[in-house]
């Protein structure tokens, strides 16, 4: 199931739930920090892995979001991160609610960007309709059909069982997995552990030693480090106790 | 709204030799290049040496003699400041519009006038990382480091010796003796009082990591957790100099509190010891 992160101000909460419920009925996952980040966690860098997996960026554009230096800086990272990884297209939809964005706005990440404005007139249809074109690279058609087109648009996909997510680690913890693991040094082994870990290419340093570093920062944020234990032949059991627990170390 | 100080981009990282600065400057060039920023590392010695080499050029030999077992010997301490001076104008004054984080390893038995030459500007974007160890360990550990030398000097253990150890400078009796005092108690307090003058710097922040617990292990998960926590963010974005009053003003209330706290731990275990 694709990725996408709503960029959103917390005043704008409600329509940031309500663009996730469209996504999520043509298909897509998308990632809401309110929802998922767990209560303690180390925010910054989990939005950060987010917006590096995210296939999509929604920008909830209010006067707030503008306001704010975090949601500019997740527009920033967005771009820079789908640039790194050498993807197609840098897809970001963003939806004007308030109609009081009257001027240009001076961020040069939406320089040429069509924004859909109006967005608060939009009803659950309607929003899934300009989505999934927005998605697709399609013109929405005449605005009367919309409502009737997006009640179309396929709602069959049902997502799949998310995968049990581990714990994530303490430095410690991510410490003591980096000494068991950091004999393999080949670039590529170490790729090819990333990818069965995370199911796409990550993009890691050549240094053997920064890359373990990286990849170990991430799983563990992503609750996957029981994942890269097993692609990597190690066994997570024995360095962190059962599946789940939470040792403090 | 206020004016905004630029995101720090000097790290200092400072302590006594054998407190683990190394250490901390190997982990931290992990965790920076890990995070996508570039990053080099610095320190004051090729700066000493320059000036040792000026000096004897041009025959002047009030500031330096020539040792053949450390190159050359201090014998004017100023010119430890004047090295920091050089680090300023050649590493801080030159990074304008770089992004590369640099860090800056050097170390003094006091701390008290190694920034004067520094700008509001510059220290603003430094952050001052401090390895903190009581002397006594920092002695066992530069000890350790003559050990491993001496074996590698004898051929057998270059492998050891270099394994994983991020550094083996050993620092000679002369230049040691400079760090500690006569007794215990004065050690104890040009400790606190390297803390708080380091803490009164106005530097971006001041991080204080305890190392005297011989445990490698732990103390480099207290440099990730500091650094991917409280560094990262300083590295990432500016702030405004309300913003960074505020903070830094709750961050040197907790130091002085810590270095309290650790005064009266001290005074109560010496009242035991007399009971």
């Amino acid at each position: 199931m694709k990725k996408a992160f709503i960029s959103y101000s917390h005043h704008d909460w409600d329509r940031a739930a309500r663009v996730s419920e469209a996504l999520k009925a043509i298909g897509w996952s998308p990632f809401l920090d309110k929802e998922r980040l767990a209560p303690g966690s180390a925010w910054r860098t989990t939005l950060k892995t987010e917006l590096g997996l995210a296939d999509l960026l929604i920008i909830v554009l209010t006067i707030e979001w503008l306001s704010s230096d975090f949601t500019i800086a997740e527009l920033e990272a967005y771009v820079k991160a789908a640039r790194r990884a050498s993807k197609e297209r840098v897809l970001i939809i963003p939806l004007e609610f308030d109609g009081v964005i009257e001027k240009d706005y001076l961020i040069p990440q939406l320089n040429g960007v069509h924004i859909v404005k109006g967005a608060e007139e939009l009803n659950h249809d309607e929003l899934r309709w300009i989505l999934f074109c927005g998605i697709n690279s399609c013109p929405p058609g005449p605005p009367g059909d919309w409502e009737e087109r997006g009640s179309k648009v396929k709602t069959t996909e049902i997502a799949a069982p998310e995968v049990p997510k581990s714990r994530p680690l303490n430095p410690a913890e991510r410490l003591r997995l980096e000494q068991e693991i950091d004999h393999i040094k080949s670039p590529q082994r170490i790729r090819e552990i990333a990818w069965k870990t995370l199911g796409r290419e990550a993009e890691l340093p050549e240094d053997p030693k920064i890359a373990w570093y990286k990849l170990i920062r991430m799983v563990s944020e992503l609750g996957l480090s029981e994942r890269l234990c097993k692609a990597a032949d190690v066994d997570y059991e024995l360095l962190f106790g059962p599946s789940g627990s939470s040792e403090e170390s | 709204m206020s004016r905004m100080i630029d995101a720090a981009k000097f790290i200092f990282v400072v302590g006594t030799p054998g407190a683990g600065k190394s250490l901390i400057c190997h982990e931290l060039e992990k965790i920076l290049k890990g995070n996508d920023f570039k990053c080099s590392r610095h320190g004051d010695y090729p700066f000493l040496q320059l000036l040792y080499k000026t000096d004897m050029d041009s025959d002047c030999h009030d500031r330096f003699k020539s040792d053949p077992k450390s190159e050359f010997v201090v014998l004017d301490q100023s010119v430890y400041d004047k090295a920091l001076e050089l680090v300023y104008d050649n590493i801080l004054k030159n990074a304008r519009g770089s992004r590369t984080i640099k860090i800056i390893e050097f170390s003094r038995p006091r701390y008290d006038t190694a920034f004067l030459y520094y700008t509001l500007e510059a220290l603003g974007q430094s952050v001052i990382v401090h390895a903190s160890a009581s002397i006594q360990v920092c002695i066992e550990r530069n000890e350790r480091r003559k050990a491993m030398l001496e074996a590698r000097l004898k051929g057998h253990y270059a492998a050891q010796v270099f394994g994983e150890d991020p550094d083996v400078h050993y620092v000679p009796p002369s230049v040691m003796s400079n760090f500690y005092a006569k007794d215990e108690e004065e050690d104890q307090r040009r400790s606190r009082d390297q803390k708080m003058v380091l803490s009164l710097m106005p530097a971006r922040s001041y991080f204080c990591l305890d190392n005297s617990a011989d445990d490698k292990d732990a103390f480099t998960a207290t440099v990730r957790q500091m650094a991917e926590d409280e560094l990262l963010p300083l590295l990432e974005r500016g702030e405004s100099y309300e913003a960074y009053y505020y903070r830094r003003r709750e961050q040197l209330r907790g130091t002085m509190e810590s270095i309290a706290l650790e005064t009266s731990a001290t005074q109560e275990t010496e009242q035991l010891a007399l009971r």
